[in-house]
């Protein structure tokens, strides 16, 4: 069962973690993404994250077959909808039998979602809002 | 044709626009369309990648009237 999808619901790292238990699975390595205060000079106070939801679940689901195809677990959960500083706005995890394969997906996997699924976030910050991705 | 906005655009625009153009077209056509339309986002758009049924489109692909079409700017997860 593998667990890819965008959500408005507050992340669980724990319940999402069982996701990737299983014997076969020695080695399990876990990205979560949250709400940072400080950018630099910069300070946010919150994001707003939204998402093409149905294109990037198939991008997440692009990005996760090939980890899939060799017998890993993945899963890649993004919330959507108004984050407070510190909460959860990504999990990525991958289970995989042995850790280097492990790590190597799973930094991938986080890179990658960075690069082309379409969520974007609008970020509070104490000087104005920005939209992330773009030039100020 | 309708084409779904995010972001930026979406706040600015709206979540869809319709723009005239005469299908089948290709993804060019639709941001130059776009661009015309809404020159003050000309900048963003031509930054912009457009995703046909939810794929990204490449800028000479045919797209027709049918499809699903959006514009996509730079992408901020994670």
């Amino acid at each position: 069962m593998t667990h890819i999808a965008i959500t408005h619901q507050p992340l669980d790292a724990a319940v999402l973690m069982q996701t990737l238990m299983a014997p076969q699975y020695g080695g399990i390595d876990i990205f979560i993404g949250t709400v940072r205060q400080m950018t630099g000079e910069i300070e946010t106070t919150a994001i707003d994250y939204s998402a093409y939801v149905p294109m990037a679940v198939k991008e997440m689901q692009k990005l996760a077959a090939p980890y899939l195809a060799q017998g890993f677990e993945v899963t890649m959960v993004h919330r959507i909808g108004h984050l407070e500083l510190g909460d959860l706005a990504v999990f990525i995890g991958v289970a995989a039998p042995h850790r280097a394969e492990a790590f190597a997906a799973c930094r991938d996997l986080i890179d990658r979602l960075k690069q082309t699924v379409p969520i974007w976030k609008k970020e509070y910050d104490t000087d104005k809002i920005r939209f992330g991705g773009l030039e100020d | 044709m309708n084409i779904q906005l995010f972001s930026l655009l979406a706040e600015a625009l709206g979540a869809q626009v319709t723009i005239a153009v005469t299908t089948p077209t290709t993804a060019d056509a639709i941001k130059t369309a776009l661009a015309a339309a809404y020159p003050k986002y000309a900048a963003l758009i031509a930054q912009s990648v457009v995703a046909v049924d939810q794929d990204y489109a490449t800028a000479d692909q045919q797209i027709d009237a049918a499809a699903e079409v959006a514009l996509i700017p730079p992408v901020s997860g994670g």
